[in-house]
């Protein structure tokens, strides 16, 4: 095997002497013969070497020949029938199995290699895509955040009105709008569901968005180079299905907030509108906390138990999208991370059976081997 | 002699079979040890033990040279010995001489003249102790090839080494018997004198 390093070691008179024997011995190529017998025509001393090396070797030849001295026959009653040694008879199958085994592991290992980069292509996605889908939701959450400021305007405008009678309609307005905003978060939490193991990133973008301007959500997206939207995608594509989680939760809390502080608004001008009965008309903005307001009236009592009432809703409202968010991101996130987990998975085992039982069938090949050349 | 049928007889348990390929290989078995070994005792030893292994190990036998087969199981015999002397130390070129003056190959040789036997054997017992001189593996490489006219693929296979690996201990051997032959220049014919 490492003849050529045997070489690079001989010395110009051991070569020499080399091509001398090999050619007396007729075991030189047909190119290195008509070499070699260039170079005899051009080379006395060589000439002379190999007369000389003829000689000793017609010598050696001619050691006269040796009887053996008895007969080495062996006695048919001291031995019977020769071991069949049949793990030394299964030495051709054996190393044709180590052959085989090798290309399936060498296919195996090209195969996840294949897989493994197909899977990054489709799973890293090029910061165009994701600035794309960052500037989608966050669309989306500026939609959002336009039907919340709609739906304070329009509490407002009903709160303008100065009846309590119309408190009510009010509320259910801006429940529905407040039901709208969540449809809205829904589906920028379905746009962001599907791109896993990025999913996190898009989803805690959505999240982000719904909290933070457009034009805050776009600049940030651009920000993002490819290799660290890559980074980000390798790091946490393994944390995805939890973060993505917990992102759409933080999207809902961030969601609750809002409808919260929508229905303190309700709230608020539904206690202006009471004490408008008793009071002077006072803005909007300078409502007084509940603290310092005065005793509550009937009047005012009423309002509040409907703006109570409006609140229960509105918390049941994101409740149930709560659980519709988290089935759905549920059912989402198996299909990408479920099938990629078990089918890297059997792979990697395939792999590690596969290597292991390939160096195995070298072990006792070699072993094999060595005892069948050795001879007996 | 079909050599193959009773070869499978013997794979049967056929000892008969089995002998009479021994009586076939015998003198050449026994030739190659005493060529390697420079001892008859030893060579007959070591001959004996290679017919006995061979016969053990049948089975192995997957086809192909019988008697390529026969030498490589002798040659791993004279190596086991070889091994053994090394531990004994009682290994000594005065010895081999010695047990050479005696050795069967002065019986066998056939030279009609006195003088003519006496230059030969001085030959012979120049170019036997130069080949004693040599290291193991260099004097198998070159009782195989010049002795017993064994190709150097047959060879490597012999030895269980590789082509390359032949051709450079037969080299160096057939160099260092050239060196050793010129302490006998005055035995010599003037073509194994080395010429300055």
């Amino acid at each position: 095997m490492f003849g050529f390093l045997r070489n690079l070691t001989k010395t110009d008179k051991e070569k020499r002497q080399e091509f001398l024997t090999a050619y007396l011995d007729d075991s030189l190529s047909p190119k290195d013969r008509r070499h070699f017998e260039q170079w005899l025509e051009d080379d006395d001393a060589l000439r002379a070497d190999l007369e000389q090396q003829r000689a000793i070797k017609d010598a050696i030849s001619q050691l006269p020949r040796v009887r053996a001295p008895r007969s080495f026959t062996l006695d048919p009653s001291l031995y019977g029938r020769p071991s069949a040694q049949p793990g030394l008879q299964l030495y051709p199958a054996l190393r044709v199995a180590t052959v085989l085994a090798m290309f399936v592991f060498i296919a195996l290992i090209s195969i996840d290699v294949f897989v493994s980069e197909s899977g990054f292509s489709t799973s890293i996605t090029s910061t165009d895509e994701l600035a794309q889908v960052a500037e989608k939701a966050a669309e989306e959450a500026g939609a959002s955040e336009r039907f919340g400021a709609e739906s304070e305007e329009q509490s407002a405008r009903s709160d303008a009105t100065g009846e309590i009678a119309a408190a009510a309609p009010a509320e259910e307005v801006a429940a529905e709008e407040v039901v709208e905003l969540e449809e809205a978060v829904l589906e920028s939490e379905s746009i962001a569901a599907p791109q896993q193991p990025t999913g996190t990133f898009i989803a805690q973008e959505s999240a982000l968005a719904v909290e933070e301007p457009p034009a805050e959500r776009e600049g940030e997206a651009e920000l993002v180079s490819p290799a660290e939207a890559q980074a980000n995608g390798a790091a946490e594509a393994e944390s995805g299905t939890r973060t993505a989680e917990l992102s759409a939760v933080q999207t809902l809390v961030g969601t609750q907030e809002r409808d919260e502080q929508v229905l303190g608004e309700v709230r608020k001008t539904a206690e202006v509108e009471a004490l408008d009965g008793e009071t002077t008309p006072q803005p909007v903005v300078a409502t007084p906390t509940l603290q310092e307001m005065p005793a509550p009236t009937p009047l005012l009592e009423e309002a509040i138990a409907a703006a109570e009432s409006t609140a229960d809703d509105l918390h049941e409202v994101p409740g149930d999208v709560q659980q519709v968010v988290e089935e759905e991101t549920l059912e989402a996130l198996p299909d990408v991370d479920e099938g990629s987990a078990l089918g890297i998975g059997s792979l990697r085992l395939a792999e590690i059976f596969l290597g292991l039982s390939v160096l195995f069938l070298i072990l006792i090949t070699l072993l094999l081997r060595r005892q069948v050349q050795k001879g007996p | 002699m079909d050599e193959q049928g009773l070869i499978k007889q013997a794979k049967d348990g056929d000892v008969n079979a089995y002998n009479t390929l021994v009586l076939h290989y015998q003198n050449t078995v026994y030739n190659v040890a005493y060529r390697i070994l420079g001892d008859p005792a030893s060579a007959a030893d070591a001959s004996q033990d290679a017919f006995i292994s061979a016969y053990k190990a049948l089975g192995r036998f997957r086809g192909g040279s019988f008697k390529s087969w026969m030498m490589r199981i002798v040659t791993n015999a004279c190596y086991d010995e070889l091994r053994r002397r090394k531990r004994r130390r009682q290994s000594s070129l005065d010895e081999i001489t010695d047990e050479n003056e005696s050795s069967p190959l002065l019986i066998s040789d056939k030279s009609p003249q006195p003088e003519e036997h006496q230059g030969r054997t001085e030959l012979v017992l120049a170019i036997e102790s130069c080949l004693e001189g040599l290291p193991d593996e260099q004097r198998i490489a070159a009782i195989l090839c010049d002795v017993e006219g064994y190709d150097y693929k047959e060879i490597a296979d012999m030895m269980s080494v590789s082509l390359g690996t032949v051709k450079s201990r037969i080299s160096r051997a057939r160099a260092k018997l050239r060196d050793c032959l010129q302490t006998f220049a005055e035995l010599l014919p003037a073509q194994y004198r080395h010429q300055t």
